[in-house]
């Protein structure tokens, strides 16, 4: 084989995993936020649903947690993140930055409702949850998110 | 080479128009189903679990593939898919006479519905789950067609679809539909439950869960003994899982994670629903809780069979 052709083969392997390690700490950060709004979500669903018995203060800070996510996440997605193997990110995050981060300050705003909702009681709060709440993960998993597993 | 091709195309032409006329017209309408008062409540259940306006309703922006729709009655078309075929462009069925299908009749309905086939004898493509529709009773869909029919008529002509060239000439989707479409209306499990088999019937026809839920073979038809094991997005990124009870697919999924999945999009690992399905959740969740109950119980009894997607789960 050509020689040229080796040194493009080997340079544009070793670019790719120049780029895929550049971004894997972004990319690890922003699946364990996830996974920290899923522990919250796991707490208020088994509250709203009575699997355990309900505590308005541990509901509130269910959904402060999940409050305090979007600005730390909408940092961790640098240009080019979307190739990384483990990522779900859809392309469409840098398509439409502005509906992506419209989207996540949609979550700031459902988890204070869904907060609110917590200290008027357990029906309150359960109509929340499953309201808004769910809503609004899907409305991003929606358009932003492609399922890989 | 050319020569070689053209013969190949003459050759695959000739037996499309064969297969065209040897094929028997299909079923025709019952006369008790034709003259019943249409029931509306039943054709809006139909509609929801059908998916209609999952991909007939229009977009909200110029964007074709916006997932935020104009409203889910309003289904003037336009929507596009892309696939490793090329994009479709759904069409518009709102009951505007000229550009929707208010025209039709009951029959030709039944005809699209059941055998691809438009009022003009063409063919349709299977992206529109006819593969799926063709199990669905007479009656739910002439329910169907009359709730459509109470629909908005808007006046809108989607853009045609753009194909790969292979795939423009729809005759050959004749010897398509001879390899996979069976034309067997539902038949209910003798030895089955009432429940399961309304649960088999919406899962298998209206819901066609199959068409997205599955792998196919290279010719674009569904891998019968691999169905619902998961298979390819269609618009070709990610993934749709495993919805049979293997550890690969939701064998931890209790029938009730089902029913409250299908309801609110939970799911049990307390993520939620993202993609396509989104759109059929809240298709799912207006309808009764006794059908989600169905579709819940007919799902959970799946035989279990290996992903046919994805990196293996965790245990």
């Amino acid at each position: 084989m050509n020689g040229l052709y080796k040194v493009a083969i080997v340079a544009s392997a070793l670019s790719v995993a120049v780029a895929s390690s550049a971004v894997a700490g972004p990319v690890e950060d922003r699946k364990e936020l996830m996974k920290t709004v899923g522990k919250s979500v796991k707490l208020a669903v088994s509250m709203a649903k009575g699997d355990v018995p309900f505590d308005a203060v541990a509901a509130a800070a269910a959904m402060q947690t999940i409050h305090d996510v979007p600005d730390k996440y909408v940092k961790l997605f640098p240009q080019g993140s979307d190739k990384h193997p483990k990522t779900e990110a859809s392309p469409k995050i840098w398509q439409d930055m502005n509906g992506f981060l419209a989207k996540a300050n949609d979550l700031k705003a459902a988890s204070a409702k869904t907060k609110a909702a917590a200290s008027q009681g357990q029906q309150a709060f359960q109509a929340a949850v499953f309201g808004p709440l769910v809503k609004t993960c899907k409305g991003c998993h929606d358009a932003y998110r492609i399922k890989k597993n | 080479m050319h020569r070689v091709a053209w013969t190949g195309i003459r050759l695959g032409l000739s037996i499309a128009l064969a297969c065209h006329f040897l094929i028997s017209p299909g079923r025709s309408l019952a006369q008790s189903a034709a003259t019943a008062t249409p029931d509306l409540r039943n054709g809006r259940t139909m509609f929801f679990a059908g998916g209609c306006a999952s991909c007939h309703a229009a977009p909200a922006t110029a964007a074709c593939d916006n997932p935020k729709i104009k409203d889910k009655f309003t289904l003037a078309g336009g929507r596009c898919l892309k696939t490793p075929f090329g994009t479709f462009y759904a069409p518009n069925i709102s009951p505007d006479k000229t550009s929707g299908i208010g025209g039709w009749s009951n029959a030709q309905f039944i005809k699209a519905m059941r055998e691809g086939v438009s009022p003009e004898g063409e063919n349709y493509y299977p992206v529109f789950p006819y593969t799926s529709y063709q199990r669905m009773h007479e009656r739910d869909l002439l329910d169907l067609k009359a709730f459509l029919d109470t629909l908005p008529a808007v006046k809108s002509q989607a853009p045609g679809h753009d194909l790969a060239l292979p795939f423009r000439l729809r005759q050959t989707l004749t010897l398509w539909k001879y390899m996979f479409l069976d034309g067997k209306p539902f038949k209910p499990d003798q030895n089955k439950s009432a429940k399961l088999n309304r649960g088999a019937y919406l899962v298998e026809g209206p819901g066609h869960c199959g068409e997205c839920h599955s792998p196919r073979n290279r010719l674009g038809g569904v891998i019968a003994d691999k169905r619902f094991s998961g298979g390819p997005d269609p618009e070709g990124k990610g993934i749709v899982p495993n919805i049979t009870s293997h550890k690969s697919g939701i064998a931890d999924w209790s029938e009730a994670d089902i029913i409250t999945a299908l309801e609110t999009g939970l799911t049990p690992a307390f993520d939620t629903f993202g993609g396509a399905m989104v759109k059929v959740q809240e298709n799912m969740a207006e309808l009764s809780a006794k059908d989600r109950a169905a579709i819940a119980a007919y799902i959970k009894s799946l035989t279990p069979i290996p992903s046919s997607v994805g990196k293996p789960k965790k245990p």
